[in-house]
């Protein structure tokens, strides 16, 4: 199909303003992403903490290279920020905070406790 | 709304893998925080568990399920013209596949006769 259409898009990620309804969905879709990413990490960790003692203790040493920390925040921000936005879907299918001012107070709430989740756990597991 | 649309039961299991991920993820953490430090011994004897291993065949599969309906989604969005598409879907399909496949091989490894 031929546009005929000469309105110009405008598509520069850095100059659009997501409202924050918007902003909670496309983190999810990023996390999801990354969580999609890090599947063969978890069945590979599964598979060396199972194969043996020294497999185990490896597995958890692996968990202390500085920059499997940083990977492992990222990983863990994906997990809390998938799992409060799901949960926030989840409730919006079901007709709970549907209205515009819900729908952003929520959407505000999961980007911000998802991020003070990741920091608390970091703070006391990882780093 | 009924099942038999495409849409519907895709966006119904998208839910139910959803709910399930959650429930075994957020369990296995809360049996990691009661039984810390997790041992060896203890963590192997966990997944070793018959019952454990089908929940936690039951939790990569509905994690595979849920990635492929969740990627298909960013895919059908992002990835154009068509052909690259088809291709990428088809790549997706085969690593979830192979992932299913390494995972099972790992738990057959685990089943005692």
């Amino acid at each position: 199909m031929k546009s005929i259409d000469k309105r110009p898009k405008y598509l520069n990620l850095f100059k659009i303003r997501l409202p924050i309804t918007g902003i909670a969905s496309i983190y999810h879709r990023i996390s999801g992403l990354i969580l999609f990413l890090s599947i063969p990490f978890s069945i590979y960790l599964l598979q060396l903490s199972l194969s043996s003692e020294a497999g185990f203790k490896q597995a958890l040493t692996v968990f202390s290279l500085p920059w499997v920390k940083l990977i492992l925040v990222l990983f863990l921000w994906s997990f809390v920020h998938h799992l409060f936005a799901g949960f926030r879907f989840l409730l919006i299918d079901q007709n709970i905070g549907v209205s515009l001012a819900n729908a952003r107070m929520s959407a505000r709430f999961v980007v911000f406790a998802a991020l003070v989740v990741t920091l608390i756990i970091s703070g006391v597991w990882i780093l | 709304m009924s099942l038999q649309a495409q849409g519907m039961r895709t966006w119904l299991l998208q839910r139910l893998t959803a709910i399930y991920i959650a429930i075994y993820f957020l369990s296995l953490i809360v049996w990691c925080i009661f039984n810390s430090p997790v041992t060896y011994n203890s963590w192997y004897t966990l997944i070793s568990q018959p019952v454990v291993l089908v929940l936690t065949i039951l939790f990569y599969l509905s994690v595979l399920i849920h990635a492929w309906v969740g990627m298909r989604d960013i895919l059908v969005d992002y990835a154009k013209p068509t052909s690259v598409r088809f291709v990428l879907l088809t790549g997706l399909a085969f690593a979830l596949t192979a992932m299913a496949t390494w995972l099972l091989l790992i738990v057959i490894g685990l089943v005692k006769v």
